[in-house]
């Protein structure tokens, strides 16, 4: 390296080369999709250097960063360059093996050392570190991004079934994996707060797998109590029965549904399920409260559970009142 | 194969939205012209408050034929309006015009300081002072309690509490037998979690409780009742019937979260009040100590609080004089059904009378009094205990054949609250 620009511009011009690199590979993975046409880098760094000529104020240089850091150029060029895996994600052909390539250890070694030209045992021994923490995160994600390609599921067509069996086997697989970082012990000074929020997080979960469940079960006795009305609609017809005004089709249409949602009410199934539901939504409801209440603390205002000690107090003064008044006009009585 | 829908010709079709086009345009105006839904006109004075509760004295023009008076005893989940909801279909001015001498506790609407109120403050503390509030009132030393649902069972509770303050005791389509699983409420409440609904909430919203109530007849309840609207639209009289009702059945207090949790627990899982366990305070609840005469009233079609629920009373009670009595219709039919005006209120007004003993002295009754809290005053009685009639015969024909029509023209979703 003779002088610090060439080692600029050698270290733009790597990463013009790993930019190219990196788009190179998400087009071998996904040759169909759009292709990107230009560096985002390049009009940055051409206006950065024009800009740097010898003697070259600082007004234009401010002038020129401001440009070029205002310009959304960089985030469309950042945008064309992640729109491949985008594009995977919504044709449902992503496969999570394929980021192993951005994780492999020697080829992200070798990218890195071109891009900051050093290359030194406690790099190497970074990018170790960093390559298994990218494998667990993988080991992680991939139980839940492989319950997601369960092939009964189509969105499309509207499944009811599949999509809340989806979501129970997403809900369980993320729970076994990286949901679990959600479970770790929080440390220093807002721990309590942590913990709060991963409490709530873990509600909210336990309130939307039940919900889930409960709108399933809703949801096939809608569909029974049409396929009834259906059914019924076929009998009068092959009996050649008519309806006379649309209130007799109203009318057998909410005794049906009425019919068949009071048969399910009266399940047991129905009320555990509803019964889980609600007291998962209340609970919910609970642990919400707290957040708002640790997140309030610092203003001068009373908080729910300050009144209700409060309420307590009151509650306890007012039967005590009661009592002693009573006691009073036993003893005035008395003195009669 | 023939079409069902083939006499639903586009001419017939456009002839009825033609019609109702034309009655929504004329119910359109009449609603812009309703200024206030106007319920509970029966003129009435206030004679005790104490916290968030009112009793009130209902005036009468009719002969009074009952010494003993009256104190109607609603239920906490609903406002008490409903016994007066309108001049012609007003189950309170049907009683007083048979001759009896009316109060009404009206419990308010409870508010977060109300949270901590349990069944025993309910009972033994508000119960207890309005009867004593009413005695003095009336100068009487007893009461005749009308519980109505919830309020029935709290009066029969109470009635095993107290049964030297009262003199006979009627209750209106109210459980006692929770075991039963015949109703929905019954069994949703098996498996209810109160203690998650009550820490969450403290006062638990009226709201949520309708949530629940619609829950029952879902289809019924939240679609049809509004589209039957349509059909009464432009029928003034009519139509303020079913504003009414409406009005009702959302005017819904919080409900105190201790006193619920109790009364879900105790009654409604675990069924304690009919097997003696009930605990209040430092009273355990005996209905074998209710001795007073008893009228039981339930509904043949009664889906919030099924027979099962209410005709057990008359099996745990010590009284010899105990009257089960039908009533063909649902649980809001009790109330504002026309064959309940005809038959059930003179029916019962009658019962009492015939219960009734004639008093010595009765000092006519106070005005309105300042509205503060009289707790507990000691009630010294001017007149007497009066005596009950021997041996009275049970109400004869207390069984109506047909069935009551609870709301006749607009059916506004009787059905859908205790």
């Amino acid at each position: 390296m003779e002088n610090p620009s060439d080692y600029f511009n050698g270290w733009i011009k790597t990463q013009q080369q790993a930019y190219a690199a990196l788009q190179s590979q998400m087009q071998s993975l996904y040759p169909n999709t759009t292709a990107v046409s230009d560096n985002p880098l390049s009009s940055w760094s051409k206006a950065v250097f024009e800009a740097f000529p010898v003697g070259a104020d600082a007004n234009l240089a401010k002038d020129v960063f401001s440009k070029s850091l205002y310009s959304n150029e960089a985030m469309q060029k950042l945008f064309e360059m992640w729109q491949p895996l985008l594009s995977a994600m919504r044709e449902k052909t992503l496969e999570p093996a394929d980021f192993s390539q951005y994780t492999d250890t020697a080829q992200s070694k070798q990218l890195f050392d071109k891009m900051f030209s050093f290359d030194t045992e406690l790099w190497t021994q970074i990018q170790k570190q960093a390559a298994q923490f990218s494998d667990l995160a993988r080991q992680n994600s991939q139980p839940w991004a492989e319950s997601l390609k369960n092939p009964s599921l189509n969105f499309a067509d509207y499944q009811p079934d599949a999509m809340v069996k989806q979501m129970e086997a997403l809900n369980a697989k993320f729970g076994d994996s990286a949901g679990k970082l959600f479970g770790m012990p929080a440390l220093g000074k807002d721990r309590e707060k942590i913990e709060q929020m991963n409490r709530f997080a873990k509600a909210m979960s336990s309130y939307a797998s039940r919900n889930l469940d409960y709108q399933k079960m809703m949801q096939q006795t809608g569909s029974d109590a049409m396929q009834s009305v259906v059914k019924t609609l076929a009998e009068k017809s092959a009996s050649g029965e008519k309806f006379e005004k649309f209130d007799d089709f109203f009318a057998l249409w909410i005794d049906t549904n009425e019919k068949t949602f009071n048969k399910l009410f009266y399940t047991e199934e129905f009320s555990q399920k509803r019964n889980a539901m609600t007291a998962a939504g209340f609970n919910t409801r609970k642990l919400y409260q707290e957040i708002i209440e640790s997140q309030l603390v610092e203003l001068p205002i009373a908080r729910r559970s300050e009144m209700d000690e409060v309420y307590k107090l009151v509650y306890d003064l007012r039967k005590q009142v009661k009592i002693l008044n009573a006691q009073v006009q036993e003893l005035k009585k008395e003195q009669l | 194969m023939n079409n069902p829908f083939a006499n639903m010709d586009a001419k017939s079709a456009m002839k009825y939205f033609g019609e109702m086009n034309s009655k929504m345009m004329k119910g359109a105006t009449l609603l812009t012209d309703v200024e206030e839904i106007d319920v509970g006109t029966a003129p009435k004075t206030l004679v005790y408050t104490e916290d968030k509760l009112a009793v009130y004295h209902y005036a009468s023009d009719a002969k009074n034929a009952c010494g003993i008076p009256v104190l109607v005893v609603y239920a906490l989940v609903n406002r008490p309006y409903m016994l007066d909801i309108q001049p012609d279909r007003s189950f309170i001015r049907n009683l007083l015009s048979q001759g009896l001498d009316v109060y009404i506790i009206d419990w308010g609407y409870p508010s977060g300081a109300d949270r901590y109120l349990s069944m025993d403050d309910y009972i033994n503390g508000y119960l207890n002072n309005c009867v004593d509030a009413v005695c003095r009132d009336a100068a009487s030393d007893k009461v005749s309690l009308m519980g109505v649902c919830q309020g029935g069972t709290f009066s029969a509770i109470y009635s095993a509490l107290h049964p030297e303050k009262v003199h006979s005791l009627v209750t209106l389509v109210a459980p006692f037998d929770f075991s039963t699983d015949e109703g929905l409420l019954f069994n949703w409440s098996k498996s209810m979690d109160v203690d998650a609904l009550v820490d969450a909430y403290g006062v638990v919203p009226g709201n949520l409780m309708n949530d629940g109530f619609l829950m029952m007849m879902p289809f019924n309840l939240n679609i049809k009742k509004y589209v039957d609207m349509l059909d009464v639209m432009e029928d003034e009289d009519k139509l303020l019937n079913f504003l009414r009702m409406e009005k009702w059945i959302f005017d819904s207090p919080g409900q105190a979260g201790e006193c619920l949790r109790q009364f879900v627990k105790d009654c409604y899982q675990a069924n304690k009040l009919v097997q003696g366990t009930l605990q209040l305070g430092d009273k355990t609840v005996d209905l074998g100590k209710i001795t007073m005469p008893i009228l039981n009233i339930y509904g043949s079609g009664d889906h919030i609080v099924p027979p099962a629920a209410t005709k057990p009373l008359n099996d745990l009670v010590s009284s010899t004089d105990k009257t089960l009595y039908e009533f063909k219709g649902g649980h809001i039919g009790v109330f504002v059904g026309a064959r309940s005006q005809k038959e059930l209120a003179p029916a019962i007004s009658q019962w009492l009378i015939e219960r009734d003993a004639p008093k010595a002295a009765k000092k006519p009754a106070k005005p309105v009094k300042a509205p503060v809290a009289k707790p507990v005053e000691a009630a010294k009685p001017a007149v007497k205990a009066a005596k009950p009639v021997e041996a009275a015969k049970p109400v004869e024909a207390a069984k109506p054949v047909e069935v009551a029509k609870p709301v006749e023209a607009a059916k506004p979703a009787t059905d859908s609250k205790p």
